[in-house]
């Protein structure tokens, strides 16, 4: 049997999203760098994590299967390849669903500290595979889980 | 404490190759013709090249510029994307998303490559990365017409 190659596409997008968060840049960093403090945030909305792996260092590699409760259908492997403590993390990430390619971005996130807290700036640049994914889609994601590391950061330290 | 900032940008450069996608996709990915095409300026040394992870170069005597890649999806003959960053000497200077296209075009093919970049602290910027890039795809295609005329 033949099997039917897919029509490949890719769609570059842009996505921005920013954040006051009211807590020290210290705190805000934290939660990308501590793995009990990720664990926590690092999925959409009320999707699950089955299985995560952490090496938080330039250069270091992480995977996680996540997804809807029961159908941790999506793999994300990931690069970090700029780390400025308190300041910067740049990484790079593809993540598949059952198999198939659906992305790879490429993720600035810049913490400034500013009065009262933190602004988190986040882009992320991304192509999106064979139509598998939309923009607006993986905006939501993240946004999702910014909200999230808010509701962590603002808890009492 | 050092300045820190980030830029991002994308760039998009097409080029028409004069051979089939089969044969496009195998210059672009294969490490010995790759070693013909993918090289800085007139006039560089080339130091330790290797197709998966560490390329670079530089002019004789001066800076080194560092090009280290990692492969994030490939298709054979349609698609490769990878993250690349690039250091001058020990600084990292940027990072970025290539994304080459091989699409057919009759007997030839019409490679699309885009770049979403993001550079750091202020060093280099995006004309001079695409001027940088679109040499690279004009060494392509000049090696693939050669090619194509000497048979």
């Amino acid at each position: 049997m033949t099997a039917v190659s897919p029509t490949r596409s890719v769609e570059h997008g842009t996505i921005r999203l920013e954040r006051l968060y009211k807590a020290k840049p210290q705190r805000v960093f934290a939660a990308w760098a501590d793995s009990e403090a990720r664990a926590k945030w690092d999925v959409p909305g009320r999707w699950v994590i089955t299985e995560q792996t952490f090496d938080f260092r330039e250069g270091g590699r992480e995977m996680k299967r996540f997804g809807p409760a029961g159908d941790p259908r999506f793999l994300a492997q990931a690069r970090y390849v700029d780390i400025v403590p308190e300041r910067r993390i740049v990484y790079s990430y593809g993540m598949t669903d059952r198999g198939e390619p659906i992305s790879v971005s490429l993720t600035t996130v810049e913490f400034t500290p500013v009065a009262g807290g933190t602004r988190l700036m986040l882009v992320e640049q991304v192509s999106l595979l064979d139509g598998r994914d939309k923009l607006a889609h993986r905006e939501e994601g993240i946004a999702s889980k910014l909200d999230k590391i808010g509701l962590l950061v603002s808890e009492a330290a | 404490m050092t300045d820190r900032s980030t830029a991002h940008a994308t760039f998009t450069i097409e080029r028409r190759l004069t051979v089939s996608r089969e044969k496009a996709f195998r210059a672009y990915a294969d490490p010995r013709s790759k070693a013909r095409w993918f090289v800085g300026p007139e006039g560089w040394e080339r130091s330790d090249h290797k197709l998966d992870f560490r390329e670079g170069g530089g002019p004789p005597g001066g800076l080194i510029h560092y090009y280290n890649a990692l492969y994030q999806d490939i298709v054979p003959n349609e698609r490769i994307v990878l993250a690349y960053e690039m250091h001058m000497d020990s600084t990292r200077i940027s990072v970025s998303l290539g994304t080459t296209e091989f699409k057919s075009d009759g007997k030839a093919t019409r490679l699309v490559y885009t770049e979403q970049v993001v550079f750091l602290d202020g060093h280099d910027h995006v004309a001079a990365r695409e001027h940088g890039t679109r040499a690279l795809f004009d060494n392509l295609a000049a090696l693939l017409e050669h090619e194509a005329q000497a048979t």
